[in-house]
């Protein structure tokens, strides 16, 4: 078992190159779910709007979970809408990422309180944390870029993709 | 007259698009072309230093106390010439609002805000920031303000220390 979890196609030029390539493509099209749950939903939407413009990065808000590659965790999660996330996470299709928006998605901000979940990062796992509250549109497009330079460093996409072996993703 | 008012609705559509085809594009193209912050835009927090380069901050707890989320901590510590300094100073940023609270409560005006938003990470451990991190070897907003020169020092020997004084009662000591 141990055996086939390392398995790969290895560190050869082509299976490399052909990693960038599929990296790449994952990288500049991340179409993240429109899912908006408080404030930060309104700093997501001035993001996609004209003056920021996500879609100059590859970035289309999509309306089905099955089209999507990010979810952006706008706002603060509470108890009751964890299962509604957590549903939706499920029906994204691999590879997927999340990215916690604002202080109350990355650790509870300043609801500390019985009925909203401390950070995204208890039920979901986590890829780029934005603090603000909420942040600048800039903020976010920052933790969008990070989170293409955390594609970037993926290792044996192109395996996992073809079947052959898991996605290392290690740095 | 209802043939009318449809041609004007077709047209019309048409002329919005044209005339928005000739402004200037609103987007400002973030990596390569940074907006310049307000004066008093609230970004992420640093610890100032007076203008002889000794650190303002006297471990008050005002800041702690300020904060709506509970985000800043620190220990209080003294040095041998009697003045207060942070042992260790911590913020976790990603509970920080950034509401500036704790710069308003900043008896000394050590915690102060900067302009800077890019705090995004991988990590939400290297997200909370200690206080070498925090430090800046500058005054920030007010690089002229000593908070000794305006208000005195107070305790230059330890307490009790000088001829005139007694000495201060330990009050963990039960002998009379």
């Amino acid at each position: 078992m141990g055996v086939e979890q390392n398995q790969t196609l290895g560190n050869g030029f082509i299976t490399t190159s052909l990693d960038k390539l599929v990296n790449w493509s994952r990288a500049k099209s991340l179409w993240p779910m429109t899912f908006g749950l408080a404030c930060c939903a309104i700093e997501m939407m001035a993001t996609g709007a004209a003056r920021f413009d996500l879609d100059r990065m590859g970035v289309l808000f999509r309306a089905s979970p099955r089209q999507s590659d990010v979810i952006i965790i706008a706002g603060t999660v509470t108890k009751k809408m964890m299962p509604v996330i957590k549903t939706v996470y499920e029906q994204m299709p691999e590879p997927k990422y999340v990215i916690a928006m604002g202080a109350c998605a990355s650790s509870g901000g300043v609801f500390d309180t019985y009925s909203v979940v401390q950070g995204i990062d208890q039920e979901l796992p986590v890829d780029v944390y934005i603090p603000g509250c909420p942040p600048r549109p800039e903020g976010l497009l920052y933790g969008l870029m990070k989170l293409q330079e955390k594609i970037m460093q993926e290792r044996n996409t192109f395996g996992a993709a073809i079947g052959f072996g898991e996605v290392v993703k290690d740095a | 007259m209802s043939l009318w008012r449809d041609i004007k609705g077709t047209l019309q559509p048409f002329w919005v698009t044209l005339c928005n085809m000739m402004r200037r594009p609103v987007t400002v193209q973030y990596p390569e072309q940074k907006q310049q912050m307000a004066q008093r835009y609230r970004g992420r927090l640093m610890l100032t230093r007076d203008p002889e380069g000794h650190e303002r901050c006297v471990a008050c707890h005002l800041c702690s106390a300020a904060c709506p989320v509970d985000c800043i901590s620190m220990q209080a510590a003294e040095g041998d010439d009697g003045r207060r300094h942070a042992a260790w100073f911590r913020i976790n940023f990603t509970r920080c609002i950034f509401c500036g609270l704790c710069t308003e409560a900043c008896p000394t005006l050590a915690i102060q805000v900067t302009g800077e938003f890019e705090l995004a990470g991988r990590d939400p451990l290297k997200l909370v920031w200690e206080k070498d991190d925090l430090l800046v070897d500058h005054g920030g907003h007010t690089p002229d303000y000593n908070f000794y020169r305006q208000s005195g020092v107070g305790v230059a020997a330890p307490r009790g220390g000088l001829p005139t004084e007694t000495a201060p009662v330990d009050p963990k000591d039960l002998m009379p």
